[in-house]
């Protein structure tokens, strides 16, 4: 008989085939167990086929899985293109499932009666349900009504979630939100002849007046209010009606989803969603904060996952979305948000402004096109630090350590909803960063990749780096539904790429003084002391299936944790870069003039081997 | 192996075309099956709704919502100006009288009982759709629009800015190459569709479209031009009815970059002649291109039967490919030979590569993802 361990598929699974429609590929990945647990055994992709001519998502799916057959050798599919279920000795599969962003995702509008509280609670269940948020409208906003209509009317989402007053309270604010989006009528962006969803989770007194409002011109449906009093949270109920309208209404309307609904076996996913639930499904197993990017050409989600309590015993989960940020598409939003001049002091050689815009703007034209010479592929880069940081900030202003269950809090610190949460979000308190998207896992080099993590999100103290290397998370997200531990299994031995750890000490320091000292007992039982000054970084070897152990202490005026520890002996992991010990101090500060500022750029890149050719 | 497809910007002589035209809303079509249309008739309309004006009467009475009835001197559905009373609340005290009068020409929508709120919708705005191309009517599609074919030769452009026009097709400039810096002196250049080379300013845009071009066509423009002009454009389209009115076409890309020759000569080729000019663009999914239809009347020049042989896109050895990114940008070669491993090239990457002969006679090595067909 088999004996049952921790890589056994707790479904009793043989073979799993997973797909994610993307808007431009459908990516299809298929799980065997040959033994050892669910394990990545082939992956393909095709053009995803949700636009003109095709119109047929499931045209995609199959032209993907035709190519997982080829390169398994498995027969997936029978002969009338539909995937062979339940598998049966060497062909079919147990499980289908899929997830998907196809068309743009779901596009969503949000409102509340006061920004900053009930727009808020709304914007979380939206983003936590996978949307991306078009717009965030408040009674209490800066516009006026006619621009509130304006707007509304512009855009076309494929659903709305009215939140606003908590129960019992006034009703007059949140009516008068429903009247002028009832006024605006806002078409849905798929599809016609139906109307457009709206789920009303606000004062659950005003429930027959706002439904009033808004009869004959949006599907109406109503859940428990997000915010029922001033210091209560609840957003699982209007986060499940977006799943179920996203099925039942928006994804009935994408060509070809009915269809392939009803292959699946479970629920159909939006993709940011699967992704979400593999980060903390692996996080919790693990017990470590996590940090995760998947930056694309239009959008850049965050998801985060860190540990609160003096033992590290409540986990909060937060995910943005950066709608406007991004690496080709959106590129002119990255450069209007931040400026050139923020792009180009990451460059380590000079170039001319107006020829830098060309080429970033040839960049969103033609999203498909490489740099083919060093200094493009500086440039994009330069970008990608850039639109990863500033999706970061958004993150850090909107991770305020509300999980989305029941929680309670204090009517003062609803009050001080930005002081509260920003606390919760420590990059110290963040154990692996998990980076996603073309830029980050197609980089030349790896190193390129982790200081692009390192330079954006500045990673402090003790922090372990990867990339998703064949974006497999949304994959293992959907999987990780029915069978979390084979996802965590088949994460970390196929999808992951480990590429080592970051050492940096929290503060700063006159450039040149003593920063760190760092002794490394490697296994082979070499042994390397380093002393570092404040301003400068160093990369060591230290391969992917090694570990080290480490002693590290730093000078007065810098710490290493959220402890404020000084002093710190630990194991660490190598990985395809290794080991980087940055000195260059948290928060990381550019020199200020060009030429300084290159001159630094230049020394760390040198130092740690980021371009072939920056020492010429 | 079969050769790897590569997406490239249509440049065509003469094709038979069809293009949906749809309204944004529903409206009435104008036309029949088999009608034949000419690209500036107008072959669909509908009537935008007005913009909402939301206000208070509530407030302006100072009586509750629920009274509002009692002061109202206009129903729901009924017409009013812009300053006219809709509510009046008398005392015998003057001191206690109020009123509220309508802040825009319109209609009443309604009048919210719960919060006092009413809701004015200005008149209605006529919007129409042209045909586009020269052709015939084989769909109509009801309340929406039509689906019409027809010959033209087509130019397919990498970005644009503005809508859609039509116009007299003018090129200025003597070949590919040429940089337009400073406004040239054309007599006439009303209505005209004005054709430059390797560049136009920002500066020369503006001046050309002030002077009554409808649009410009080029072969590079700057992007951070770009980006002004569009938020220019857009500040422009909030603030007037008819909004920004010029086009541009950029055939190649951002920065100086010639024109590809065979677009050059085609477009020359057809001055004087009609053209249709779509300045239109989405790079997202769904991906729309700027566009230059050239029409012409196909029973007095009907076209050949080689000038419609399609062909594949398909990269393979000799065919012409352009780059379209890097540093041989908007250079043209021979496809040598396509390697079927992956490829070192400068940056470091392994990509998928082609070995492009170019006009000096060097062989070098370029990602496919940065070629097209020429």
């Amino acid at each position: 008989m088999k004996m049952h361990n921790d890589r056994d598929s707790e479904q009793g699974l043989t073979r799993v085939l997973l797909t994610d429609c993307g808007s431009t590929t459908t990516k299809a990945v298929l799980l065997e167990d040959k033994g050892k647990g669910l394990r990545l055994s082939a992956r393909g992709q095709a053009p995803t086929t949700v636009e003109n001519p095709v119109e047929d998502v499931t045209v995609g799916v199959l032209n993907a899985t035709r190519e997982v057959e080829e390169l398994s050798g498995r027969k997936l599919l029978d002969d009338s293109g539909k995937i062979i279920r339940p598998g049966r000795q060497d062909i079919g599969v147990d499980k289908y499932m899929s997830t998907s962003s196809a068309g743009g995702g779901l596009q969503m509008i949000v409102a509340g009666v006061v920004g900053s509280m009930t727009g808020e609670s709304a914007l979380r269940a939206a983003l936590g349900a996978g949307a991306i948020v078009m717009e965030l409208l408040a009674y209490d906003d800066k516009r006026s009504p006619h621009e509130k209509v304006e707007l509304v009317r512009r855009l076309k989402p494929d659903m709305i979630l009215l939140a606003g007053g908590t129960d019992g309270g006034t009703k007059s604010h949140v009516v008068e939100i429903a009247e002028l989006l009832a006024a605006a009528a806002p078409r849905p962006r798929l599809g016609e002849g139906y109307s457009l969803p709206l789920i009303y989770a606000g004062n659950k007194d005003a429930r027959r007046e706002v439904e009033s409002a808004l009869k004959g011109v949006f599907e109406f449906k109503a859940v428990e209010n997000l915010r029922p009093t001033l210091e209560e949270e609840n957003l699982e109920p209007a986060r499940e009606e977006i799943h179920r309208l996203f099925l039942d209404h928006v994804m009935a309307h994408a060509p070809g989803y009915n269809k392939l609904m009803k292959w699946t076996d479970g629920p159909l996913m939006p993709t940011p969603a699967a992704v979400g639930a593999m980060i903390q499904s692996y996080a919790d197993k693990k017990k470590i904060g996590v940090l995760a990017v998947d930056i694309g050409g239009a959008t850049t989600d965050i998801f985060s996952l860190v540990w609160t309590g003096e033992e590290r015993e409540k986990p909060v989960y937060n995910r943005t979305v950066s709608a406007n940020l991004g690496m080709s598409y959106s590129i002119g939003n990255v450069l209007d948000s931040v400026g050139l001049e923020e792009v180009l002091k990451w460059l380590p050689v000079e170039m001319d402004s107006k020829e830098a815009l060309d080429k970033l703007g040839n960049k969103m034209i033609r999203p498909t096109t490489i740099p083919d010479h060093v200094t493009g592929l500086m440039l994009e880069q330069a970008v990608a630090r850039e639109a990863l940081s500033s999706s970061m900030a958004q993150h850090m202003e909107f991770a305020r350590g509300l999980s989305g269950l029941k929680r309670t809090r204090t009517v003062a610190e609803a009050f001080r909803q930005k002081e509260g949460g920003a606390h919760l979000l420590n990059m110290s308190g963040i154990d692996l960063i998990i980076g996603s998207g073309g830029v980050l896992s197609n980089a030349p080099s790896r190193v390129q990749a982790a200081m692009m993590l390192i330079d954006a999100f500045q990673p402090a103290g003790i922090t372990r780096l990867a990339v998703d290397s064949i974006f497999m998370l949304p994959h293992l997200g959907v999987l990780s539904s029915i069978d979390p531990g084979s996802a965590a299994n088949v994460l970390e031995k196929d999808c992951l790429v480990n590429l080592g750890t970051c050492i940096a000490p929290i503060g700063r320091g006159r450039h040149g003084s003593h920063c760190l000292t760092a002794e490394i007992r490697f296994e082979n039982g070499k042994v390397q002391a380093l002393d570092i000054p404040f301003g400068s970084i160093k990369r060591l070897d230290l391969p992917s299936s090694s570990k080290a152990g480490i002693e590290l202490e730093v000078s007065k005026g810098f710490f290493l944790g959220q402890g404020r520890e000084r002093k710190i002996s630990t194991r660490i992991r190598g990985g395809e870069v290794g080991l980087i010990l940055d000195c260059r101090g948290r928060p990381l500060v550019l020199g200020s003039g060009d030429s300084s500022r290159r001159e630094l750029v230049n020394g760390w890149a040198v130092e740690t081997g980021l371009y072939d050719l920056v020492d010429n | 192996m079969r050769n790897q497809y590569a997406p490239s910007l249509a440049v065509k002589a003469i094709t038979l075309l069809r293009r949906e035209r749809r309204l944004p809303l529903k409206g009435d079509v104008l036309c029949q099956p088999g009608d034949r249309v000419m690209p500036n008739q107008v072959i669909a309309r509908a009537r935008l709704p007005g913009r909402i004006i939301p206000f208070s009467i509530s407030r302006s009475l100072g009586v509750a919502p629920s009274r509002l009835a009692e002061y109202l001197l206009k129903k729901k559905g009924d017409k009013v100006d812009a300053g006219e009373v809709i509510a009046k609340r008398s005392s015998f005290l003057k001191v206690f009288s109020a009123q509220a009068v309508s802040p825009a020409k319109g209609t009443l929508l309604s009048v919210s009982p719960l919060t006092g709120q009413a809701l004015i919708q200005a008149p209605f705005k006529p919007v129409e759709v042209m045909a586009f191309l020269r052709g015939t009517v084989i769909e109509v599609i009801p309340e929406r629009g039509a689906l019409i074919e027809g010959y033209a030769g087509l130019v397919q452009g990498a970005f644009g800015l503005g809508k859609e026009t039509y116009g007299e097709l003018l090129p200025i400039v003597d070949s590919p190459e040429q940089v337009l810096n400073e406004t040239p002196g054309i007599d006439d250049i009303r209505a005209k569709v004005v054709m430059a080379g390797a560049m136009v300013s920002k500066n020369v845009f503006i001046d050309l479209i002030e002077a009554g071009a409808s649009a410009v066509i080029t072969g590079g423009f700057r992007f951070g031009d770009a980006m002004d002009l569009g938020k220019e454009i857009n500040a422009k389209d909030r603030k007037s009815a008819g909004g920004f009115q010029g086009v541009l076409v950029v055939t190649e890309g951002f920065g100086r970059i010639e024109m590809a020759r065979k677009t050059f000569e085609l477009l020359c080729e057809s001055a004087g002649r009609m053209v249709s000019v779509s300045g239109i663009t989405q790079v997202r999914a769904g991906v729309v291109r700027p566009e230059i239809l050239i029409h012409r009347d196909v029973t007095m020049d009907p076209p050949r039967a080689t000038d419609l042989n399609e062909t594949i896109g398909f990269l393979e050895p000799g065919r012409m490919v352009r780059v379209i990114s890097g540093k041989r940008f908007g250079k043209t070669g021979k496809l040598v030979s396509l390697p079927k491993d992956p490829q070192r090239i400068e940056t470091g990457a392994f990509v998928r590569a082609a070995k492009i002969e170019f006009d000096n006679g060097r062989e070098e090595l370029v990602p496919r993802a940065n070629l097209e067909l020429e």
